[in-house]
């Protein structure tokens, strides 16, 4: 079996909340190992370089409103001024470019044994609301689509992770260099499993 | 009370004086070493400075050269000197003999090989520097921090609470103490090593939630 790596930015919600700290123990507790580390504000570029240019992005993340709108019996035609998924989809990006400016970024490389599924499983549902307690969005957020389309931002959900083993790959390269990440042995490491 | 420290500043005291004049917001280096890293504490120190209400300016993970680590000290001889007879000191403070354990009481031998083992100790795996501000940073840094020796260090500190680390236990390994978490003693320190780490970096402030309640 692989070590994986994921990709773990702690979102400005999470930075001007006081909430690092806590955050990073978590993933330190499970036993994940954080091989980088950077605190820094970024530009446009980087944030357009991390979530995919591609249709199927901005179709994902469109319908993830759509379905919701739905659910609810809202009209998607009065905030995005279309039902189009990619349309809407293009206009979240845009929400996240700002957003993700208005403080500095906390990144961490994290490796381990299903690292991938892990993260995202501490990380809970992406929409705060509905993720359980216990998970770090469930416990220190409580946003909703609803409400951050309503208001003209991105959902408020303190933390990404990446989605699968080559999102994790492809997104460390996007905000690390190959001499900015260390191996090293953890203290624990010989206790959970064969080195 | 402070009697010196007031006497050195009368606004001591009185943070919206201070702020007003921009004294008091001070920025304070603080590096996490590679033991806290491999016990899993780099959490548990980002905590307890996010809490107090400190705000983290950079951060970075990086392992330095021998030659990068050696030059984060002043590294003069008065300095190598001024380490020797801190070691003396705190063998004294624990009732041991330096020169039975060390084999010299020479301040300067001393120092010298406190700075060699440090320079071993900082190169044990990566490490995190970072920088804080806040009012009183570097006060308030080095207090969560603690006496630089964890066996001396109150509970409720980091150095106290996280680690049972002393001189006696650390020469007898051939080691220096393993001070997990670094923090800059003075203003002038703080502004050597933010610039040795961070070379011309521009520290943008940002917005806390404790901002509008105690700085504004």
């Amino acid at each position: 079996m692989k070590k994986q790596h994921t990709l773990l930015m702690i979102k400005p919600d999470g930075v001007q909340r006081g909430l690092i700290g806590k955050i990073v123990s978590r993933f330190e507790q499970v036993g994940l190992k954080i091989i980088g580390l950077k605190f820094e504000w970024t530009i446009k570029e980087k944030i357009v370089a991390h979530y995919p240019e591609t249709d199927a992005w901005f179709k994902k993340v469109g319908e993830r409103t759509l379905t919701n709108y739905k659910k609810k019996g809202l009209d998607a035609k009065k905030v995005f001024k279309t039902d189009d998924a990619v349309q809407i989809g293009r206009t979240v990006k845009k929400w996240l470019i700002n957003y993700l400016q208005q403080s500095p970024l906390f990144i961490i490389a994290l490796e381990g044994y299903e690292c991938i599924e892990v993260c995202r499983k501490l990380c809970g549902n992406t929409i705060p609301v509905l993720a359980a307690p216990g998970t770090i969005r469930g416990d220190f957020s409580y946003d909703t689509i609803d409400l951050a389309n309503e208001q003209s931002r991105p959902i408020r959900n303190i933390i990404h992770a990446s989605d699968t083993v080559d999102d994790g790959e492809k997104e460390i390269n996007v905000w690390f260099k190959p001499e900015e990440l260390f191996n090293y042995e953890t203290g624990e490491e010989k206790f959970m499993y064969k080195l | 009370m402070d009697l010196h420290g007031y006497l050195r500043n009368p606004f001591r005291g009185n943070p919206l004086l201070k702020i007003r004049e921009n004294q008091s917001v001070e920025k304070t280096l603080i590096i996490i070493k590679p033991d806290a890293i491999k016990r899993g504490l780099v959490g548990t120190v980002i905590t307890v400075f996010e809490n107090v209400g400190l705000k983290l300016l950079a951060a970075k993970m990086l392992k330095p050269s021998k030659d990068v680590i050696k030059n984060h000290y002043p590294g003069s001889s008065s300095w190598i000197r001024e380490m020797g007879e801190k070691t003396i000191a705190s063998f004294k403070q624990s009732g041991a003999d330096v020169k039975k354990k060390m084999g010299t009481d020479d301040p300067a031998k001393l120092g010298q090989f406190v700075y060699d083992r440090l320079i071993k100790y900082w190169s044990e795996g990566p490490i995190i520097v970072m920088v804080w501000q806040g009012p009183d940073a570097i006060q308030i840094a080095r207090k969560l921090r603690g006496h630089t020796i964890p066996l001396l260090a109150q509970s409720g500190t980091l150095h106290g609470n996280y680690s049972f680390d002393s001189s006696t236990l650390s020469s007898s390994l051939d080691r220096v103490v393993k001070t997990f978490v670094h923090a800059s003693g003075d203003v002038e320190e703080a502004e050597r090593e933010i610039k040795y780490w961070f070379p011309k970096t521009e520290f943008k402030n940002y917005e806390r939630e404790v901002d509008s309640l105690y700085l504004k």
